[in-house]
């Protein structure tokens, strides 16, 4: 049987696989017996990149069930997985709603937008804090992964959030905006626009909820402070035309 | 001396019948879709017909038991006409009837609606109004076909040239059809209205929130049940509450006209024939209206609106210039009187239903405003659908007010105290409400269709741009929907009025039938009389004065306070079966989820049938219990209190009753569509603390508009029609 390797950030680990991507997706939503739920995110990886891999000890646990099964996962790591993965081993992105369907994204250029406004930043790794910024992403991605700073991590893996007219005007409607506590939101984002000199205002420390993918922004970051890859997430009329049936199951999250 | 107007009363029945059965032609040359959607609308079929199966043995035995009951009275006790029994069997016979032809119609309509969505918006608009229509046309015409065959049989028995006498005998032994119709709508309501929110419940709450699969998804168990549930509940239990308010209204008025005009036959036999002539018109005016329900290729959300709206309210003109055309044909004392009768119901009528819309769409602050108390979570949401939903009554309450007052002085020719032309004008009022009943039940039957027919769309995979169709023909379903819950409380509140003024005549009718074998009759104020010639000439202040039927008299307040107290205790009992029947659902749901391997991966089918039949079963169970106290509690009051507890109850019960049900269906409305308001993207959209909230308000809401809201408006009739037909007993055995 084919061998699988993913990363995953919800949480953060390294598994081994018999399963496909997609079918590997729904296996980490809904489980082997569908009795659960819950969001995936996760990076295929090429094991050929990655030189520290426990192959004996694959080899010994990643073997089909007694009945031909496949077997579903292998845990490999579980701890600075990110940082001790090179970032040329990301393969694709794939983004599980709670119920198991799974999207998976390319890598892409990012092109910057030279208008300035605030933006929101999720992070996923290393840790799950909420931000906004005047950095833009590929800004935001330097900053925090300086490590002559006391506050950084070698490595760091985020997607950007929609705040619509609120990157403008922290004052303006929430409208089709999900967010817990909207108030609070709001005087993070004034705060940040009275004080010129912080680049950053933590929002949430962590999150500890699903991501409600219809907030996405533009795409995912991840990357260290030489470099980074992007994942442009579809834009809505899109995903309606083509992966309707992901979008659809995304949309209900939360009901 | 059958007048030969009055022969376009069966005519137009015939014609209903025919443009339905047309239609339905029609529809079924549609194509039905590609094999996936053939068979979850057979699935949906097969539900639907094991439901009204079980529903109709059930009530079935009750009209059995029903029929022996009135069969006793009538030919052992001699208490009542001997026509009863069968009367009461042909009205409950011919409801199921409708609702029968209705609920077939539209669950063989929700695919090829579908599959017409395909092709345009437009296409299947057409199909999915013209299964309504179906629904709309079966009702007026078997309604009108009954009450015209009856007549036509009654008149040959109790000749109405011969004794003005006759007449009455012939119009109070009709009213008799109407609790058959009356019986049989209760338990298609209550049975309707549990089953669709058992079923609805149930596959939201396991399959939306704990499973996480969407709404309408096939490899939820309860998603067949749940669209079933649509037909039940929306097709088959609107059709019948509305028939039993469109037969009702006709068959007091007729009543009520006999009584006002006992000393001239001609005239009288004018006054009766009126209200059948004005349905009969009304029929031929819906079925234009149907012929105009029609849009462009690529029409818009708007458009549809438009065009539904073009229909109905064409159809609505044109009825004030036929009535017009009819009575000044007929030579009816005070004709523009009456057609001011007529044209006030109708404005009752658009005023509830623009009040409903106010208070229930998105569009309009009040809905908006619970959306927004949605930010501080549930309980607010709660408080302020509750609120709404009592400031609502406002409007549909002064409307009915100012409705009865302007009806009673158009009919009554200005003068308060020309009592029997003032009641007959409310009548008139009511008969005119619901005189254009074929096309604007075919606006609120199209509701569910186009909901069945997203479900089947979504359950058969056909693309975003189809779904995107059937959801817009949805959207403009909940409005007419909303719209016709409105229009069906403030009929059945008329209605309720008019048959409680043609009670009386019932009396009348029931004291001459005890003088028949008694030599005398004594009233409680001591008055005795021995010939019926002494009854007929008694107006009805007199009579409500000889019964002791005043507000000083502790009985009659009595019976106010049950009638009122009736309306809360059906309401809970209705609330209470909703959730045991959920209960059930959620376990069974639940059970399959975990019993069955492959479900939620889409490799094992759900046992469908299991749910359509819990729900089933669930629903037939728990609506033995408010029915059978909604039958039985007249006749007890009756029994016990006599004539002036049962018209306190009837009071009671109509005032308390119309209230709380126009306070249910509009609470229930507005915390449906301020869920809806927020999920087009307003206060955080889907997913969004307020937007759990606003769910959470609307679970609330689902029984108060679809199940114990819809049916107070046939328990407040019931309870008239079981009064009106119990009246011989009570005038002969009261214990009080």
């Amino acid at each position: 049987m084919k061998k699988y390797f993913y990363f995953s950030a919800t949480p953060e680990s390294l598994i081994a696989s018999h399963l496909s991507p997609f079918k590997f997706g729904n296996y980490l939503a809904v489980g082997t017996k569908k009795r659960t739920k819950g969001q995936a995110i996760f990076f295929e990886i090429d094991p050929d990149k990655v030189d520290w891999l426990p192959w004996d000890y694959i080899d010994k646990q990643l073997v089909p069930y007694e009945d031909g099964e496949p077997k579903r996962s292998v845990f490999l790591s579980i701890y600075r997985v990110l940082e001790n993965l090179p970032l040329n081993a990301l393969l694709d992105l794939y983004l599980v709603t709670d119920d198991g369907k799974v999207l998976g994204l390319q890598k892409s250029d990012f092109k910057i937008q030279e208008e300035k406004i605030v933006h929101l930043y999720q992070q996923f790794i290393p840790n799950r804090t909420r931000v906004a910024s005047r950095l833009s992403p590929p800004e935001f991605m330097k900053f925090l992964t300086d490590t002559s700073k006391p506050v950084s991590s070698p490595k760091l893996f985020f997607v950007e959030l929609k705040l619509n007219k609120l990157a403008k005007d922290p004052e303006a409607p929430l409208n089709n905006l999900p967010y817990p506590n909207p108030d609070h939101l709001r005087d993070c984002l004034i705060r940040l626009q009275h004080l010129p000199e912080r680049p950053t205002k933590t929002v949430i420390r962590n999150f500890e909820e699903d991501l409600s993918f219809r907030t996405l922004k533009d795409g995912f970051f991840i990357g260290d402070q030489e470099t980074f890859i992007f994942y442009p997430f579809p834009s809505s009329e899109e995903l309606e035309d083509k992966y309707y049936s992901w979008w659809r199951s995304a949309l209900v999250h939360g009901f | 001396m059958i007048n030969n107007l009055f022969w376009l009363v069966p005519v137009s029945a015939v014609l209903a019948l025919s443009f339905a059965f047309f239609f339905f032609r029609q529809i079924m040359k549609e194509d039905e879709g590609t094999e996936l959607m053939k068979k979850i609308a057979q699935h949906v079929r097969n539900g639907a017909m094991a439901y009204l199966k079980q529903q109709y043995k059930v009530v079935g035995l009750f009209f059995l038991i029903l029929t022996g009951v009135f069969c006793i009275l009538a030919y052992w006790f001699h208490l009542q006409n001997p026509w009863v029994p069968f009367a009461f069997l042909t009205g409950g016979f011919f409801s199921a009837l409708a609702g029968f032809f209705g609920m077939k119609t539209a669950t063989y309509a929700s695919a090829r609606t579908a599959n017409a969505a395909r092709n345009s918006l437009s296409h299947a608009l057409r199909v999915a109004f013209r299964s309504g229509a179906v629904m709309g046309l079966v009702v007026v015409g078997l309604g009108l076909l009954d009450i015209s065959a009856w007549f036509y049989a009654l008149n040959f028995v109790y000749p109405a040239a011969e004794d003005t006498h006759n007449l009455m005998i012939i119009t109070t032994t009709m009213l008799t059809f109407g609790m058959g119709a009356s019986a049989q709508a209760l338990f298609a309501r209550v049975g309707g209205g549990i089953f669709t929110k058992a079923a609805d419940v149930g596959a939201d709450l396991v399959g939306k929130v704990e499973a996480g699969i969407p709404e309408d998804d096939p490899r939820n168990p309860a998603t067949i049940a749940d669209n079933v549930g649509d037909n039940v509940g929306d097709v088959a239990g609107m059709g019948a509450d509305l028939y039993e308010s469109y037969c009702g209204s006709i068959l007091a008025t007729a009543a009520i006209g006999a009584a006002a005009y006992i000393d001239n036959t001609t005239v009288q036999f004018k006054a009766v024939l009126t209200p059948m002539l004005i349905a009969a018109v009304g029929i031929i005016l819906s079925i234009l209206g149907i012929y105009l329900v029609r849009t462009k290729e690529n029409a818009t959300q708007r458009d549809l609106l438009k065009s539904l709206s073009r229909g109905v309210n064409t159809s609505s003109v044109l009825i004030v210039f036929a009535s017009f055309g009819i009575l000044k044909l007929l030579g009816i004392d005070n004709w523009l009187g009456i057609l001011g009768a007529i044209v006030t119901g109708l404005l009752v009528g658009i005023v509830i239903g623009k009040a409903t819309e106010y208070f229930t769409s998105a569009e309009y602050r009040p809905t908006r405003r619970i959306a927004e108390s949605s930010d501080t979570g549930a309980a607010t949401v709660i408080i302020s659908g509750l609120g709404t939903g009592m400031i609502s009554t406002f409007v549909p309450v002064i409307a009915v007010v100012v409705g009865i007052m302007l009806a009673y002085l158009a009919g009554a020719g200005g003068d308060m105290a020309n009592m029997k032309m003032g009641l007959y004008g409310i009548g008139i009022a009511a008969v005119g409400m619901l005189s254009t009943l074929g096309i604007t039940l075919a606006t609120d039957a199209y509701g569910p269709i186009a909901d069945n027919a997203g479900g089947n769309a979504e359950m058969s995979g056909l693309g975003p741009e189809v779904r995107k169709r059937t959801d817009a023909l949805d959207s403009l379903g909940n409005t007419t929907a909303a719209t016709g819950k409105g229009f069906a409380i403030g009929s059945a509140a008329l209605t309720a009025l008019a048959l409680l003024a043609s009670y009386i005549e019932e009396l009348k009718i029931g004291i001459v039938r005890l003088l028949q074998t008694a030599s005398s009759y004594m009233f409680p104020n001591g008055l005795e009389i021995t010939d019926k010639s002494q009854l007929l000439n008694i107006d009805i202040n007199e009579f409500m004065s000889y019964f002791q039927v005043h507000l000083m008299n502790p009985i009659v307040l009595v019976g106010i306070f049950i009638g009122a107290m009736m309306a809360f205790l059906f309401c809970g009992l209705t609330m209470n079966a909703v959730g045991r029947a959920a209960g059930k659902m959620v376990a069974e749901v639940r059970r399959q989820f975990k019993e069955i391997p492959g479900i939620l991966e889409g490799k094992a089918e759900p046992e469908y049938a299991r749910c359509v039949a819990i729900s089933t079963k669930g629903a037939q169970l728990e609506m033995i219990l408010p029915s059978t106290l909604a039958i039985i509690v007249p006749v007890l009051v009756g029994l016990i209190f006599g004539v002036p507890g049962a018209i306190g109850l009837l009071v009671g019960g109509l005032g308390a009753g119309f209230v709380l049900a126009v306070f249910m269906a509009n609470s229930g409305g507005a915390w449906d569509n301020a869920k809806k308001y927020i999920e087009s993207g307003k206060m955080g959209g889907k997913g969004s603390d307020a937007h759990k909230a606003a769910v959470i308000g609307d679970t609330v809401g689902d029984p108060f508009k679809d199940t114990s809201g819809p049916s107070l408006n046939i328990l407040i009739k019931l309870m008239s029609m079981i009064t009106i037909v119990m009246a011989g007993v009570t005038v002969a055995f009261t214990l009080l």
